[in-house]
Order: structure tokens, then C-alpha cells, then sequence
């Protein structure tokens, strides 16, 4: 087995545990909320048509954008409900939960709907004739009867669901989604493909067994329903088993990562030392730049690694850029006074937004900085990462230069890289710590204007872990000892398209170089 | 409520929006007797039918079964007492006959065994196989899902039977041995019987008294004998003139014939 697959098994247990625990749950909820509002809106056509039209709203909203929408409506639920001491978590579990649930909830409900008003007008006159209350006919008549089309609906709500359930990683949800989305940043396509692979399985297999419940219930056979429900109980249960180890989340800590291979490493080089320190430690990959400073915040996270200048500019919207030393100062304190939060100190490298271009098309150009990038931008294309157009340093770097591509096109941070070596892009919004700028001989323009403030690679702690001794003693070593060209070569180990590196490999041997 | 008592209608009216669908309408209805509610699509029999059982809630108007209004009644308990037979039949697909047919004792909640009695008796009643039981009602042919259609509105031993075409989707043969099965039913379980029907000659050699309606209201109340005598309402007399036209006929083949 190769160390990829091997490495990918390994998390296997964890992710396949949330990823059902996820997914059953939101099923289970789905099913709570859509059963009774499908009988209620059977018989009353207002609530039909107020139901079934909300819940297809809901489905017409991507499902990632869903997700990420419930991030922010906890976060001001949880506002609300601060001073009655009440904490909403707005990251993990809870978003991820109540998203999927909207979702699973138009499937059940259609078809219930269906079921309940397909059934032969007769055979409820009957009912009626007989005289069966309303209740004794919902349970003996139409449920029964209504079955096998309600649950073709569960159906495709559970391989909905589970499909839904891998967008959790960005909202800090645990899920084989984590394969997919830190694969795709490290390039790593064997994570891909196993993450789809594996929720392909759990959605096929759970698909199955719904179905054999459903025949079941079609031909009155309680034999075939008795063995799907057990197989699904039991198949769950067994997925569940990896999670019930472990500490309590009193004790665990929490280490945040954004979407990039810097941040995966350095979450990795993090909990690696927690780990050394005997803490049990969780990470939550693939976090949006401005969800994981909030979730620090909220103390959903513990700790992670932010570069100085974005927290300037997005945390504390300031424009201003002042030199590096102050800003740093500057922001240490504002984050303490406005939200608790510490920065513990510098790693020691700057991971700067920077333009780069092709070594040989610059030399040709005669362009070594922005301002004589600004007479040829007209004839070249920007490939930007998908948060740099919309960040004050674009709106800066334009004004200070008057920067005019002839286009501009966004790209992940993988996918930038290979824009730019296939030529549908000329310059691109390079990170300075980026490995593949040398590797890729690309050179990065001065900022002589000082357009973009300095990026420092700040650790972070959250209010609640302020006076950890545990969390400070294992990360305080780290701060200043990271140089940039260290924090390059693990970032190409895990970048690069040949002997790739893992993000935990990767932070070894790291850690092992600034020893 | 005691149900073996007659049924008294006295002033019924239903009306939906502008159409009256009954329109005072007053009859009663000794014990025992079989009586045929007949007339055209429209004319408001079966709505006068299901105002008995309130599968229809009368505007107006008093209902008593066995002296008892039936308006004070809870409507399943009412139900429950009284038999109901339709057209549609409505047997339960995922129910076997013998499930069917132990519908409503196992609402009143009669001891299991007791229901199982019952369902062997009623299906020796409807002269279905005891076997019968255990099979889906789908398999059973148009003419055995109506006699469990029957077995089932009288396990519960009602003492009123309400019927709504209930022999009108068969063929002529089987709605023949059917009716006069019913027939024999009724006679020796000692019913009072509503019959809904459009079919006059099925009225006419089934029941006791026949009452015609047109525009939700009483035209005629009669014998069958009396009826076929004539009638001097032209709307009546048309009704009863093709059944009487066609018997003569037959009865003029047969002399022929001889």
C-alpha cells in the first residue's frame, strides 16, 4: 500500500465516524421536522404550498453557500444569547447539522406529500365510513399506505445528505469532506479521490438498505424492513464506535488551519507539540480566512497560525499601512482590547502578498517592480487566489500604481500556480512564502509605494486558553524560529508534483530543521 | 345509543353555496324495513345518505337512530355502530380480508380471539371460503371484494346498514346474486337498510319501499308494487316506465316462446 493510502486509512475511523454521525443525525432531523409537517400539509393546501415552496428555496441555495450561511446566523444568535450565559457554537457541528437538515427536509416532505395524497379516495372513505378518528386513520390507513413513496424520498434525502456532509470542512465539521478539500490544495489526488470514493461508498451502501427497506414496506414483508433498519443501526453504531475514545472535549484542544498548505502544516507543527506535551489535540482544517479568526474568537478554536497585514485589514478594517514593527505592536494590542484574543509573537517569516511573474517574461519586459508593472499591465492577464480582488490590499496595490490588467481571473491557490505555467495567466498574487516561486522560477515585484503592509506569521491564541501554560509553553518555542526559507522548503515538500509530502510529514521535518 | 330502533329524517337540509343538495327532506324508516333511495346523478341521495352517518354534516335538520340524535353524537363512535357499504368498495390493500374484516371490532377493541371468530362467521355469511382470510384483498375478484366489503360493514353486528351503489361496478350477474344475497342478509339479521341506487329494477325487486328524489327533495314514497302501477308525477313515471317496459317485454318473449 502505498504511504498515501496508508495515511489516508489511518484518519479513516474519524472522519467516516462524523461524517455519519453527521449525516444520521441530520437525516433523523429531517425526518422529525418533514414526517408531521407532510401530514399537516396533505390536508391543509396553504401550508402545502407555504411548505413546499420554502423547502425548494432552500434547495436552490448551493449547498456549500448554505453552509456557510449558518456560520454567520449563529454568530448572532450567539450575540443575542451572551448575556444570558448561553454559548452557541457557530463553527462545527452545529451549522453543518442544521444546514443539512434544511436540505434533507424537501425529499421527505414531496414525497410524503405525494404519498399521502396519491392514496385511493376510497379506500380513506372507507376509513372514514368505518369510523377511524383521524389519528386511528393517519397510523393504520395512510401511513402504511403512504410509505413506500415517503421513503423513496428518504432515500434521496440520506444520498443527498451524505453527499452535502463533505462541504462541512470549511465550517470546522469534521467529515470525509476533510479528504477532499486537503487534498485539493496539497494536490494530493489520492486524498481526493478517496474522500469521493468513500462518501460514494457510505451514500451507495446506506442507499441500499433504505431500499431494501423500502420493498419491504411495498410487499408488507417486515422481514426485508427488519434487516435494512438493522444493518443501517448497526452499520452506524460501528461508525460511531472511533469516536466515543478519546478525551472530552473539556481537555482537547483545538488547532485552526485556513485552506492552504502553509496553514496545514503549520496546524500539524502545532499539535504535533501539543501532542509531545500529552494534550489530546483535534484540528480543524480548511477554514475560511475570516471564519477562522472569528471561531478563534468565539473559542471554538484554540489556537492558529494569521499573517499580520490580513488581520489588519480585514479584522480591524484599518487602511493605513504603517512599517512592519509598529503594525505588528499596533495589532497585538487592538486584538487584545477589542477581542481577547493574544498574539503570542512572530514565527519569524513574513508569508506576504507579493505580484509574480515568469522570471524570463519579466527580464524581457525589463519589469522588476509594481511601478514598472503599471505601463504593461494592459497586455497581461492577472490570475488572482479567490480572496485577493476582494481584499483592501487589491484596492491599495491599484491606487498606489494604477494597475489596469487586461484581465483578471481568480484560481485556488493550486490551480494560480498552474495558470500561470500554462500561460492563461502573466502575473500572478503570489504568497512570499510560497515554495514554488523559486521552484517555478518566478520572480516577485518590489513595492516600492509600500502599498501592501507587512504579513507576518502571527501565532494566535483564543480568549479562553489567555493563561494555558500547557498551550503557551508548547508554542512559545516556535515563535521567531522559523525563517522564510525553511517555511519555503516545506511548503514546496507538500506542493510540488513529484515525491510529495504529507502536511504531517511535511511539519516533521520541519520541526526537525529548526531544532 | 340503541341502533336497532327505526330511522327518523325530519327537515334535513345541505346545501353547498347556491346548490341545495337536499332540500327538506323528512322519512321514516321503521325498523327492518329495506328501503331504495333512487333518482338521477344530482338528485341528492347519497348526500341524504351520508348526512346519516355524517360522512356529511346536515345545514339543517334532525336525524334520530333509535330515537337519538345523532348530531350529539361523536362521529367514529356513530360510525362504528352503523354499517357502511360504496361503491368504491375501499378495502385496505395492505391489510388481508380477514384484516378487512376486523376493522371496527378491533376499534371497539373486542378480545382477539372474538375477532377471530367473528371473521370466520362473517366470511360463512358472505359464503366466502374460510381460507379466504388470509389472502390480499387484491386477489380477490370484484364480486368476492364487495361481499368482504359487506362482511366487514357488518362485523361489528350493526342494526343499520347505509348503502351507496354498492353493487354498481359489477357485472350484471354477479350485481344480480349479490343483491339478492343481500337480500337474504338483511331478512335474517334482521337490518334496516338505506340503499342508494340508480338502478330502479334493482330497487324495485330488493326493497321494501322505494323513495324517489329530484332536486333534493322526496317526488314519490312507495311500495315497489304501488310504484310500477304508475305514478301520476311525469319525472317518476318516466323512471319507472323503463324497468316496467322491459319486464313486459320479457314476459311476452317467455309467453311466445311457450
Amino acid at each position: 500500500m502505498s504511504p498515501q493510502v496508508a495515511a489516508a486509512f489511518a484518519v479513516l475511523p474519524r472522519y467516516l465516524g462524523w461524517h455519519v454521525a453527521l449525516s444520521a443525525s441530520a437525516l433523523l432531523l429531517g425526518l422529525l421536522i418533514g414526517l408531521p409537517l407532510a401530514v399537516g400539509a396533505a390536508r391543509a393546501p396553504r401550508l402545502r404550498w407555504v411548505s413546499l415552496t420554502l423547502a425548494s428555496l432552500v434547495q436552490t441555495v448551493p449547498s456549500l453557500a448554505l453552509l456557510a450561511l449558518f456560520y454567520p446566523l449563529l454568530l448572532a444568535i450567539s450575540a443575542a444569547l451572551a448575556p444570558l450565559h448561553l454559548k452557541v457554537p457557530a463553527l462545527g457541528f452545529l451549522p453543518s447539522l442544521l444546514a443539512l437538515t434544511l436540505y434533507s427536509i424537501l425529499p421527505i416532505l414531496r414525497n410524503t406529500v405525494a404519498g399521502l395524497r396519491g392514496l385511493d379516495p376510497a379506500v380513506v372513505e372507507a376509513a372514514d365510513g368505518l369510523g377511524m378518528t383521524r389519528t386511528q386513520k393517519l397510523l393504520r390507513v395512510e401511513a402504511p399506505l403512504a410509505a413506500p413513496v415517503a421513503m423513496a424520498g428518504v432515500r434521496t434525502a440520506a444520498v443527498w445528505t451524505i453527499g452535502a456532509a463533505t462541504l462541512s470542512t470549511p465550517v470546522g465539521q469534521t467529515s470525509l469532506g476533510d479528504y477532499i478539500f486537503s487534498g485539493l490544495q496539497t494536490e494530493n489526488w489520492v486524498f481526493v479521490l478517496f474522500g469521493c470514493a468513500a462518501s460514494a461508498v457510505l451514500a451507495i451502501a446506506t442507499d441500499q438498505l433504505l431500499g431494501l427497506i423500502e420493498v419491504g414496506l411495498e410487499r408488507r414483508d417486515l422481514r426485508r424492513v427488519g434487516i435494512g433498519a438493522a444493518a443501517l443501526v448497526i452499520g452506524a453504531a460501528v461508525a460511531l464506535l472511533p469516536l466515543l475514545g478519546g478525551a472530552g472535549p473539556k481537555d482537547r484542544y483545538v488547532v485552526g488551519a485556513k485552506n492552504f498548505s502553509e496553514q496545514f502544516i503549520l496546524a500539524e507543527l502545532i499539535s504535533d507539540r501539543l501532542h509531545a506535551g500529552g494534550a489530546s489535540v483535534e484540528t480543524k482544517q480548511g477554514l475560511g480566512s475570516v471564519v477562522a479568526f472569528r471561531a478563534l474568537q468565539s473559542n471554538d478554536v484554540d489556537a492558529y497560525v494569521d499573517y499580520s497585514g490580513t488581520l489588519w485589514a480585514n479584522v480591524l478594517h484599518r487602511t493605513d499601512i504603517p512599517p512592519r514593527a509598529v503594525l505588528l505592536a499596533e495589532l497585538t494590542r487592538e486584538l487584545k482590547a477589542k477581542y481577547g484574543v493574544t498574539v503570542l509573537g512572530s514565527l519569524g517569516f513574513e508569508n506576504a502578498y507579493a505580484l509574480a511573474m515568469k522570471a524570463d517574461q519579466a527580464q524581457a519586459l525589463g519589469v522588476k517592480s509594481l511601478d514598472d508593472l503599471s505601463g504593461h499591465a494592459g497586455q497581461l492577464t492577472l490570475g488572482a487566489d479567490l480572496e485577493f480582488l476582494s481584499r483592501p490590499e487589491w484596492v491599495g496595490l491599484q491606487k498606489a500604481y494604477g494597475l489596469q490588467f487586461r484581465g483578471q481571473r481568480s484560481f485556488s491557490p493550486t490551480f494560480m500556480y498552474r495558470a500561470i505555467e500554462g500561460g492563461q495567466a502573466d502575473v500572478i498574487s503570489a504568497f512570499s512564502s510560497d515554495g514554488r516561486i523559486a521552484a517555478d522560477r518566478l520572480v516577485t515585484l518590489s513595492d516600492p509605494k509600500s502599498a501592501i503592509p507587512a504579513y507576518d506569521a502571527v501565532v494566535l491564541i483564543s480568549p479562553k486558553r489567555v493563561g494555558d501554560q500547557r498551550l503557551i509553553s508548547a508554542l512559545k518555542p516556535l515563535i521567531g524560529a522559523i525563517p522564510v526559507e525553511r517555511m519555503r522548503e516545506a511548503n514546496l515538500t507538500v506542493d510540488r508534483d513529484s515525491d510529495k509530502k504529507t502536511p504531517a510529514e511535511a511539519a516533521r521535518a520541519l520541526a526537525a530543521a529548526i531544532r | 345509543m340503541d341502533t336497532g330502533a327505526g330511522v327518523e329524517i325530519d327537515g334535513v337540509v345541505k346545501t353547498y353555496g347556491s346548490a341545495t343538495a337536499v332540500d327538506h327532506v323528512s322519512l321514516s324508516i321503521p325498523q327492518g324495513q329495506f328501503v331504495a333511495l333512487v333518482g338521477a346523478s344530482g338528485s341528492g341521495k347519497t348526500t341524504l345518505l351520508k348526512t346519516l352517518n355524517r360522512l356529511i354534516e346536515p345545514d339543517a335538520g334532525v336525524i334520530r337512530i333509535g330515537g337519538e340524535d345523532v348530531t350529539a353524537a361523536d362521529p367514529p363512535t356513530l360510525r362504528r355502530r352503523i354499517g357502511y357499504v360504496f361503491q368504491g368498495i375501499g378495502l385496505f390493500p395492505h391489510l388481508t380480508v380477514g384484516e378487512n374484516i376486523a376493522v371496527v371490532p378491533s376499534l371497539l377493541g373486542w378480545p382477539k380471539a372474538e375477532i377471530a371468530a367473528r371473521v370466520i362467521e362473517l366470511l360463512e355469511l358472505v359464503d366466502l371460503p374460510g381460507e379466504t382470510a388470509a389472502r390480499r384483498s387484491s386477489a380477490l375478484s370484484g364480486g368476492q371484494q364487495q361481499r368482504v366489503g359487506v362482511a366487514r360493514a357488518l362485523a361489528a353486528r350493526p342494526k343499520i346498514m347505509l348503502m351507496d351503489e354498492p353493487f354498481g361496478a359489477l357485472d350484471p350477474v354477479t350485481r344480480d346474486t349479490l343483491g339478492q344475497a343481500y337480500r337474504k342478509l338483511h331478512d335474517e339479521l334482521g337490518l334496516t337498510t338505506l340503499m342508494v341506487t340508480h338502478d330502479v329494477q334493482e330497487a324495485v325487486l330488493l326493497a321494501d319501499r322505494i323513495v324517489v328524489m329530484k332536486g333534493g327533495q322526496v317526488l314519490a314514497d312507495d311500495t315497489p308494487r304501488a310504484l310500477m302501477r304508475g305514478h301520476p308525477d311525469p319525472d317518476v313515471e318516466a323512471l319507472i316506465a323503463t324497468p316496467r317496459r322491459q319486464a313486459e317485454r320479457v314476459r311476452a318473449l317467455m309467453e311466445g316462446a311457450a
